[in-house]
């Protein structure tokens, strides 16, 4: 029954399409095509400003290249609209490759200033070099696409745009359901835990970058073959500007959102024209209106949800009791026990000239729970920021099951197994409890872009089995409320537990836990102290810093305590207990023999 | 050669004021001010009308326009910036960009099409130096600028109110806890960067013109000096003011005027993907 109605919308609107320009005619046909070309690139700019949070105020640029490449291609290489599409396309990606990969260290107004920069370059070179771009008079007499051996009139060329605009809408969608749509939105919302899940956020950055141009390009191509000729005006700084009102205005991170602002950008100067001065101030009026009025742009307002979609019906709403199998690949093959699962030797590290670490080695053997502890500004967090990469020590060594992985940036030791866990929950806060355990399975990426564009059966398979493995994580960690709540909306202690199963999802050799107890009750503490346990018990080796002196005394197998960077002592938590340095580092030289216990007052 | 380095750094004197106005904004609330080119155009636009119109002394149209561009600052902070702050970047970028549209339109509708002449007795014949043509205007420029930067200096320094903004340009929550009124802080900074783009507003207008669009350019130029000196680095934006203005005019003068924006913009993405927080910024260790 589904199919039927499908298919007979599907054929009312081939055929609305077929007979729209003639009932509107010529003018209309032309502006809403134009409206639909558009519509392709804000989508591409979409992509990169809204779900990856990388603005960019060159698309122009992008844009006139795509647009050029056609142009040139068709009037002087004599190739047709079809093959030099993709050319065009390839044209554009190729520069935003170019741009976006030493980009990657760049943040919010450098990487804006680079945009601009490069659309501007992009505007003067057309100006400029006329020999090839015929100046400021531009190209003129592009032919309009062929079908098998027939030119495309306008009203043809309009089902084409509306084809192209179809498509990518399609393809973003596919997209944004994938593991690479939780990518780009990890690395908008929170970087650092991008790359503890170990997303490369320069690579998740390039491919936004990349595919946003490309898209940017396609747009470009069909504005030269519907126009017939183009000139540098048509892209201007102005020109960057309106693409990303028109994702603005529509809805940033919503698939929906530049389909909205597109036509309602190109019509509206239409409906002012009467203003003819007065046009550009009430656009500028309009924007600010916009952003007062309607913060999450006209569909994000209508439509309030989380920032990316799923297919709601493939989804469990509360966590399923039994077990699951793991996802792709299955578990990893055992480990050697012979070393240990993680090993620091002779780490140094010091901040303008103060040695915040002097010579801390240590080793957390295969199935154990270690615990660091210190008194504050021992340097425990900056031993866990360097073993999981996030700082380069200035000397040492980092192994990992034997493996030096010293200097290795954090995301690529989260998928040598390194999992981490943060003082304060560092969550990507858009997403849903569920997304972000999704999030933790490394490598969904790798190799899945065309999968993921395309929504392929092997994609899918692999997603069903991720999230039946993360809602299985979910409830080993004890996770009970909703699965779809945005994560930023959880109280503390179910955003530690989110974390800990999106750790879990990387299947670690080690999980290093940055006081996972502080902010919690005491009921939830004891559950705290069981759940790492189970989590010792379930395979990786946990390495805990902690000041709540019960927790770890209750549950560590060995204990490590740090002091002004130095190696105070080291031991079973009775051996640490009874040993005078940690007493007199902890309650200071009068308390010379007293029971450890009176630390606990601390936390 | 010794003429285009004399006007260069003149321009690049205008660029490294402008630019500033960038680095108040930014240091204490983490915003820019994309309205900063027609911030400069009302300025000088503003002069004109006196002077010409009014027919006010210049002096005087001067200081009421830089005056007047202060409330502007003022107004713009708190109608498209404050409301936007806590949204993410690209509602203020767009909204500080449309109201920049909708003053450059405004003034269009005003002042017409073509660019009319600033009056000024200091753009009207040329001193001979060493063989360079100049305009005595141009070698004011960089007095006055210096003027102001002292200015600023003695103000951050030694005033209550200065404290105050170096307070909340250094931490914002402990300026709040030691009860820094930080929103107006904030004003102050947008109503000090709109004077200080004012000010080159009227240095400049003499020379190019006054026009809708002659504060288009110079704004993204010197946002972008403001992020090749650093957007924290006053005095490195200043030398990178002089450095571009120089340039450009070098390459203007050698490889023609079109050459200029290729080579300039070209060099400003250089310098980031080589030192991706600016010429003299500094990289802050990420705390985690």
């Amino acid at each position: 029954m589904r199919r039927v109605i499908r298919g007979i919308v599907i054929a009312a609107a081939v055929a609305a399409v077929w007979l729209l320009p003639a009932a509107i005619g010529r003018y209309y046909t032309q502006m809403l095509s134009l409206a639909g070309i558009y519509a392709i690139a804000g989508h591409g700019l979409n992509l990169l400003a809204g779900y990856t949070g990388q603005t960019s105020l060159g698309h122009a640029g992008f844009y006139a290249i795509g647009a050029y490449t056609g142009a040139l291609l068709a009037t002087k290489a004599g190739l047709g609209f079809w093959s030099a599409f993709p050319l065009s396309m390839l044209a554009a990606a190729a520069v935003g490759l170019l741009i976006a990969l030493p980009s990657f260290k760049l943040e919010g107004p450098y990487l804006a200033m680079v945009t601009i920069a490069f659309g501007i370059i992009v505007n003067s070179i057309l100006v400029e070099w006329s020999d090839l771009t015929g100046g400021t008079q531009g190209v003129l007499g592009i032919p309009r696409p062929m079908i098998a051996g027939y030119r495309l009139p306008l009203e043809r060329q309009f089902a084409v745009i509306v084809v192209a605009v179809v498509l990518t809408t399609l393809l973003l969608r596919n997209l944004m359901r994938s593991p690479w749509g939780r990518a780009f939105v990890a690395v908008r919302e929170n970087p650092i835990a991008a790359q503890a899940v170990g997303l490369s956020t320069r690579r998740v950055k390039t491919v936004a970058f990349t595919i946003s141009a490309a898209l940017a390009g396609a747009a470009g191509h069909l504005f030269a073959f519907l126009q017939g000729f183009i000139s540098p005006e048509a892209f201007e700084f102005d020109t960057s500007v309106f693409f990303l009102t028109i994702v603005i205005f529509g809805g940033a991170s919503t698939i929906a959102g530049p389909l909205v602002g597109a036509p309602i950008m190109t019509f509206l100067p239409e409906l002012l024209q009467r203003f003819v001065d007065w046009r550009l101030i009430i656009y500028g009026a309009i924007i600010v209106a916009t952003l007062y009025a309607l913060p999450r742009g006209v569909v994000g307002t209508l439509v309030r949800r989380s920032a990316l979609p799923d297919s709601a019906a493939a989804q469990p709403s509360s966590p399923p009791d039994k077990a699951s199998r793991r996802p792709a690949g299955g578990p990893r093959p055992p480990r050697p026990v012979s070393q240990p699962a993680v090993a620091l030797d002779d780490i140094r590290i010091s901040f303008g000239g103060v040695r915040a670490l002097n010579g801390i080695s240590l080793a957390v053997e295969p199935g154990t729970i270690h615990a660091l502890i210190g008194p504050n500004g021992a340097g425990k967090t900056v031993l866990l920021n360097i073993l999981c990469g996030y700082y380069r020590p200035g000397a040492g060594k980092v192994l990992l099951a034997g493996r030096d992985i010293t200097g290795l940036p954090a995301d690529r030791a989260a998928r040598l197994g390194l999992a981490r866990t943060f003082q304060t929950p560092q969550l990507f806060g858009e997403l849903t409890v569920l997304q972000n355990v999704l999030a933790g399975f490394p490598g969904q990426t790798e190799g899945r872009l065309l999968d993921s564009a395309l929504s392929t059966r092997r994609l899918r398979r692999e997603q069903a089995e991720c999230r039946a493995a993360a809602c299985e994580l979910l409830s080993f960690v004890g996770y009970a409320g909703d699965l779809q709540a945005p994560a930023s909306a959880l109280p503390i202690g179910h955003q530690r537990l989110v974390e800990i199963a999106r750790a879990l999802a990387l299947d670690p050799v080690l999980l290093a836990m940055d006081e996972p107890a502080a902010g919690l009750n005491p009921k939830e503490v004891e559950e705290l102290d069981e759940l790492i346990t189970r989590i010792r018990d379930r395979g990786p080796a946990v390495l805990l810093v902690e000041h709540h002196m019960d927790l770890i005394m209750g549950i560590s197998d060995r204990v490590t305590v740090l002091d002004y960077g130095e190696k105070l002592a080291e031991g079973t938590p009775a051996e640490v207990q009874a040993d005078p340095r940690v007493v007199k580092a902890y309650l200071g030289d009068e308390a010379g023999d007293e029971d450890m216990d009176a630390a606990r007052v601390g936390r | 050669m010794f003429q285009l380095v004399l006007s260069g750094l003149a321009i690049g004197c205008v660029y490294g004021l402008v630019a500033l106005g960038y680095n108040l904004t930014y240091v204490t609330s983490r915003t820019l001010n994309f309205a900063q080119g027609s911030a400069l155009m009302l300025g000088a636009v503003t002069a004109l009308i006196l002077v010409v119109d009014f027919r006010w002394p210049m002096p005087l149209a001067m200081a009421a326009a830089v005056l007047l561009l202060g409330a502007f600052g003022l107004a713009l902070e708190r109608l498209a910036v404050r409301p936007f702050v806590s949204r993410g970047s690209m509602a203020w970028v767009m909204s500080t960009l449309a109201v920049g549209i909708i003053v450059e339109n405004v003034a269009q509708l005003v002042l017409g099409k073509s660019p009319r002449g600033l009056p000024n007795a200091l753009a009207e014949q040329p001193l001979t130096i060493a063989g360079a043509g100049i305009y005595p205007l141009e070698l004011l420029i960089p007095v006055v600028v210096l003027g102001v930067a002292w200015a600023a200096r003695m103000f951050y320094g030694g005033t209550m109110l200065g404290r105050a903004l170096r307070a909340t340009a250094f931490d914002r929550e402990a300026s709040l806890a030691v009860g820094i009124d930080v929103n107006r802080m904030v004003g102050l900074s947008y109503a000090f960067s709109s004077m200080l783009a004012a000010v080159g507003g009227v240095l400049i207008g003499p020379l190019i013109g006054v026009s809708s669009t002659m504060g288009f350019l110079i704004g993204l130029k010197a946002f972008a000096v403001a992020i090749v000196g650093g957007l924290d680095m006053p005095v490195g934006i200043l030398l990178a003011g002089l450095a571009y203005g120089v340039i450009e005019n070098l390459i203007g003068g050698t490889f023609g005027s079109s050459a200029k924006e290729i080579f300039g913009f070209g060099l400003v993405i250089l310098v980031l993907f080589t030192r991706p927080t600016g010429l003299f910024g500094r990289t802050t260790l990420r705390r985690i």
